[in-house]
């Protein structure tokens, strides 16, 4: 009963969010320049996503922009997984290290990254491998924050047992401390590509020339709103999209477990 | 207050490779290792910085970038904490919101920006409304989930002993979700500055994210760096105000339970 009432409260938020949308610019209370009414976005948002039409609205065509920020994402996200796993193992691996670093982290972890993006875009001009190394830089910290974090959350008694029996330095690694931290790490690892992306589309949207971001920021500048919401809306849904399904994937295999 | 002889070593090995960093930047652009287009040596920015203080014009950058932080973060914590009571006051309109405010928390904000600034301009309404929209989320979650854990039988009572839904609220309600609203206060006021300076780094003609642009398309990177650091002394000091916050009130409460 409660799950009905409740999936209906949902829809009726969604009914009375387009409406509003839908409205608000026509009757004239929002400037129709700045908000376009919702049906406008969605029409966009199809002739964006057809590839015969999609190259008249934005040039080069609405997949190749597409294609160049999944790119940007994932070689982003491969080297934050990469670098800062080994890394956070390195640190998390002493306590004395530990100790020291991890306050250090923390704090860098807590400044708004963000600031740093045009020194990048000096370093390494406007293309993509800036964007990939600034979502590199926002990911690498929750990623090794929570690779310490997951260290030092495994029982020290587990690895009392595994020295008592005799275990080898790779077994220990093997059987014990990989299999007791990959909760945790599996969750940072969906924070890094949350950060990733943040990266990459901020990179894009303040300095780029190709890119999901261009084509916002393009599309704003020219006044173009209905393709400004509609690659906003694109966007959104796609990257909610892969986020949903790294946690899908996480709840899949640890429910398993247990 | 006595300090053992672990945490010396660890402060001492802290303070250290913080200086250490500090020195090889200064070494390697005196010694043209790096080109001191991508880092400035740490002294000069140093002497910048202290020159903006002395003749005054950091009080407008910290004053545009300062007064929209702090009005978008009372309003999101005014907002978040009688929206939220009022959200899971009505078990229905809870389970009916939820979701969307979790999906609002984990989308990448970044995109919005360019609405924000075509529907308010360049005006302090554009940094303040991008703010809080950064700072609001968080603390809405954390205040329905704080609402639901209320103890049941102080509501029972109160509602034998006849009081109104407005006394409920006030008496009830706002005291026991208060202390636990410290836990989300901080990453709440982080995320806001974090939406300030996105703010004025897309657009706009004031603020340390303006400036912060403006000297790296200009390639002045002393200046770069010197606004760096008051953007780390920012940061740090908020971290370390709010933190010894939590800290004092989560010992009163222990004091409080203890009694």
């Amino acid at each position: 009963m409660v799950f009905i009432v409740s999936t209906f409260i949902r829809i009726i938020i969604v009914i009375v969010f387009i409406a509003l949308w839908e409205t608000l610019p026509s009757i004239g209370l929002v400037n129709e320049l700045t908000a376009p009414r919702f049906s406008m976005v969605l029409i966009r948002a199809g002739e964006l996503l057809n590839p015969y039409t999609s190259s008249s609205i934005v040039p080069l065509g609405f997949y190749t922009h597409l294609s160049v920020t999944l790119f940007e994402i994932g070689v982003a996200f491969l080297i934050t997984v990469f670098v800062a796993i080994p890394l956070g193992f390195l640190i998390g691996g002493f306590r004395l290290v530990t100790q020291i670093y991890e306050p250090l982290i923390y704090l860098i972890y807590a400044f708004p990254s963000v600031a740093l993006y045009p020194l990048v875009v000096i370093i390494l001009g406007f293309g993509p491998p800036s964007k990939i190394v600034f979502g590199f830089f926002l990911g690498f910290f929750p990623l090794i924050l929570n690779t310490i974090a997951a260290l030092r959350s495994i029982r020290p008694s587990y690895i009392l047992v595994a020295h008592l029996f005799g275990c080898r330095k790779i077994q220990l690694l093997q059987k014990i401390i990989i299999p007791a931290s990959a909760s945790f790490i599996i969750s940072g690892i969906r924070l890094a590509l949350a950060f990733n992306i943040i990266g990459v589309l901020f990179g894009e949207i303040v300095a780029s020339s190709i890119g999901l971001g261009f084509v916002i920021t393009s599309a704003t500048y020219k006044l173009d709103a209905p393709t400004e919401y509609a690659a906003i809306i694109i966007s959104l849904t796609l990257i909610y999209i892969i986020l949903e399904s790294i946690s899908f994937v996480q709840k899949r295999v640890f429910e398993r477990e247990d | 207050m006595k300090i053992d002889r672990q945490t010396l070593l660890v402060r001492g090995l802290q303070f250290s490779s913080v200086i250490a960093i500090f020195v090889a930047a200064e070494l390697s652009v005196k010694l043209n290792l790096i080109s001191p287009i991508f880092i400035s040596k740490p002294s000069d920015s140093i002497i910048i910085l202290l020159t903006l203080f002395r003749n005054g014009a950091v009080t407008q950058l910290l004053i545009s970038t300062l007064q929209p932080l702090l009005i978008a973060f009372i309003l999101s914590i005014i907002i978040g904490v009688y929206l939220g009571i009022v959200i899971s006051s009505f078990k229905m309109l809870k389970q009916g919101v939820e979701p969307f405010i979790a999906i609002f928390y984990s989308i990448p904000k970044v995109l919005l920006v360019p609405i924000f600034w075509s529907i308010f301009g360049f005006s302090l309404e554009y940094k303040i409304a991008y703010s809080l929209i950064h700072g609001l989320p968080p603390i809405l979650i954390n205040v329905i989930a704080l609402v639901s854990s209320t103890d049941e039988n102080y509501l029972k009572i109160a509602r034998f002993y006849g009081a109104s839904l407005l006394q409920i609220y006030q008496k009830i309600m706002l005291p026991s979700i208060i202390f636990g609203l410290f836990a989300s206060l901080r990453l709440a006021l982080n995320l806001c500055l974090v939406g300030v300076i996105i703010a004025e780094m897309f657009v706009g003609t004031t603020g340390i994210g303006f400036a912060l642009r403006h000297y790296a398309s200009t390639f002045k990177t002393p200046e770069f760096y010197a606004l760096i650091y008051l953007l780390v002394i920012i940061s740090v000091s908020i971290n370390i105000i709010l933190l010894g916050f939590e800290k004092r009130i989560v010992s009163k409460r222990g004091l409080q339970l203890a009694l």
